[in-house]
């Protein structure tokens, strides 16, 4: 057996140590190990705590911090959380390449896999940091150029003007309400505004409840006109979750503040959001909770949606929408049905469903589209089919090789 | 120089202490155009205007009958059985030894719904073909949909399942609001059945009324 070299451990040999570490099989095979692991058990997490919250927990945390209940025994977990052990993995893998696979023609096959491999892992680091979902809901006739995001709150502060009409919102993103939690305070300032925004107990799920509800006891939010904000735990399906803030308006020249709660209530697709009113320096303002929203440089209009089902039952057989693409004054006809979605522009339009829930035969019925926007949105099967090439060129390689030696030895 | 590390090190713990205060103002950066369907928004709504859909009805205790102004609910008690308001509940009542009743409305697919209530009773999920296949009844004007279930019942946030228990569930979808008015009664199995016939009358006796 061969004597594996070993290098001391000095000041000047770190690099080699360290370049000996980052592309070793020994890390690969434990970070492959560790990922499965963590894959099994974010994916069991789904039934506890829903999709979105696992992904965040698992998949896309440097490290997870958590606990795992065997039978009647609670297990401290403490482990690299997947957005960690890909990173490690990249550049793993991207240091084995350079490093460890020989210099020579021979070498492409082994070379193309790699990189195949890397564009997925970059792929997924693409989607994780540039990638929106939202949706559009359009009823026949109506025309839209945003979406709406399925789980973003933002609070949206809007200058009132004399006939009772606004044309502008100003944002606080939902990413810093996330921040403050239902402990922490925050205040929001603009040069347009007359006054500042003080943010406290803020909480991604929550409802309102009246202060006579015996519930409300347990909430230590303060109490304005008669409610209390609740903190309720994160729904497992996210889009259900129900932000809420409590807001003190202060005003710049002095004064007492105006209390708000501020909540993001799930009325449907098209229901009418009733903002908290206010007035201050003579003027009206109003603050809703609302959807993050996503600009589209072009317009979807739809023309006509189509509902077919099984005969005598209420199971939708096939349903697509007729749309209209309008951009820079061209209009383009397409159909969107259940598995051929629309792609534009780096946008993509499922069609999501439709409603309104059990309608009757003469209710209008209206589509709600999945709105995918995915840089690194066909990265995947590129990187699958640059591996398979390279697997493909390795394999044709070795198998002329074997073929040679056998003629050889014939 | 001896003091250079102490001086250092107070320094920093003066750095750590100011930034463990107060967060600074953030300043607001982004902004956005009103769509031309956003630019009337409703102004002067009160607080329960606003969050009516998470708590319909009056911030003052729920009379036994909800006397709200325009259109609301009301329905008859049946005998025997007592009214316990509950804020997330339009209708809360209580019978016998642990047998309960409600009526709420929420959003969520019927197959949700179903299966939400499934899992509450300690039964398998079901399918859409199943769920949409399940009898109806007439509730308020419409027909809605009604499961029963035997098994294992476990409320939200129990820490043990109660055997032996079931659930009617009612399900009526409103597709004007997006969502569904749930009628429950779940209870010991052999009570329940007992009170089949109250649930009914019950269940019949709600109506929406216009003051």
């Amino acid at each position: 057996m061969a004597n594996r070299k070993s290098i001391p451990l000095t000041w000047e040999n770190l690099p080699t140590i360290g370049l000996t570490i980052i592309t070793s099989f020994g890390l690969a095979a434990s970070v492959l190990a560790l990922l499965t692991l963590v894959t099994l058990m974010g994916t069991l997490n789904q039934i506890e705590e829903g999709l979105i919250d696992s992904t965040a927990k698992y998949f896309e945390s440097a490290w997870i911090v958590d606990t795992v209940k065997l039978g009647k025994v609670v297990v401290p977990v403490f482990l690299p959380g997947g957005y960690l052990l890909l990173t490690i993995l990249f550049f793993n893998i991207l240091a084995g390449t350079l490093v460890k696979i020989r210099k020579n023609w021979k070498a492409v096959g082994l070379y193309t896999q790699h990189i195949g491999i890397l564009i997925l892992i970059f792929s997924s680091f693409v989607t994780r940091h540039f990638a929106w979902e939202g949706n559009m809901a359009l009823r026949p006739g109506m025309q839209s150029s945003e979406a709406l995001h399925y789980r973003n709150w933002n609070l949206e502060i809007l200058p009132i003007d004399g006939k009772s009409e606004a044309t502008k919102a100003l944002i606080i993103p939902h990413d810093q309400l996330e921040r403050i939690g239902w402990k922490g305070e925050q205040t929001f300032s603009s040069k347009d505004l007359p006054f500042d925004i003080r943010i406290t107990h803020a909480a991604r799920n929550s409802t309102p409840i009246p202060v006579s509800a015996p519930m409300s006891s347990q909430s230590d939010a303060p109490e304005v006109d008669g409610f209390k904000l609740i903190k309720l735990p994160s729904e497992k399906e996210a889009e259900r979750n129900s932000a809420g803030f409590y807001a003190d308006f202060l005003p710049k020249t002095g004064g007492d503040p105006i209390p708000a709660i501020l909540w993001a209530h799930l009325g449907g697709n098209f229901a009418q959001v009733k903002p908290f009113t206010f007035e201050m320096e003579g003027k009206k303002w109003a603050a809703q909770v609302v959807r993050e929203r996503m600009q589209i440089p072009f317009t979807i209009k739809l023309d006509q949606f189509l509902f077919e089902k099984y005969a005598g039952i209420m199971t939708a057989k096939n349903y697509q929408s007729n749309i209209t693409k309008i951009e820079s004054g061209t209009e383009e006809k397409i159909e969107v049905k259940m598995n051929e979605p629309f792609r534009h522009r780096g946008y993509t339009f499922f069609q999501a469903s439709f409603g309104p829930q059990g309608a009757g035969p003469n209710d209008e019925l209206y589509t709600v589209f999945t709105v995918w926007k995915n840089p690194s949105d066909h990265w995947p099967l590129f990187s699958l089919i640059v591996t398979f090439a390279g697997l493909l060129a390795h394999l044709g390689w070795k198998l002329v090789e074997h073929l040679r030696r056998s003629t050889r030895l014939a | 120089m001896f003091y250079r590390p102490t001086l250092l090190a107070l320094a920093l713990t003066g750095v750590v202490l100011a930034s463990c205060g107060r967060a600074k103002p953030l300043e607001i950066t982004l902004t956005r155009p009103l769509t031309e369907s956003e630019r009337k928004p409703v102004l002067g709504a009160t607080s329960q205007e606003r969050f009516q859909f998470a708590m319909p009805g009056p911030a003052t205790p729920q009379p036994s009958q909800a006397t709200t102004a325009g259109p609301h609910l009301e329905w008859d008690v049946p005998p025997g059985w007592t009214e316990t308001p509950h804020p997330m509940r339009d209708v809360s009542m209580s019978f016998g030894e642990g047998g309960e009743c409600s009526v709420v409305r929420a959003g969520g697919s019927l197959l949700d719904n179903v299966n939400r209530w499934r899992k509450q009773m300690g039964l398998p999920e079901t399918t859409v073909e199943d769920a949409e296949a399940l009898p109806t009844r007439p509730l308020l004007g419409g027909q809605a949909y009604t499961t029963s279930l035997d098994g294992s019942y476990k409320s939200m946030g129990a820490e043990q399942a109660q055997p032996e228990y079931r659930m009617i569930g009612v399900i009526l979808p409103v597709a004007s609001e997006n969502a569904s008015i749930f009628v429950k009664m779940v209870g010991p199995r052999k009570l329940v059945e007992e009170n089949q016939a109250a649930f009914e009358a019950f269940c019949d006796s709600l109506r929406i009324v216009n003051s």
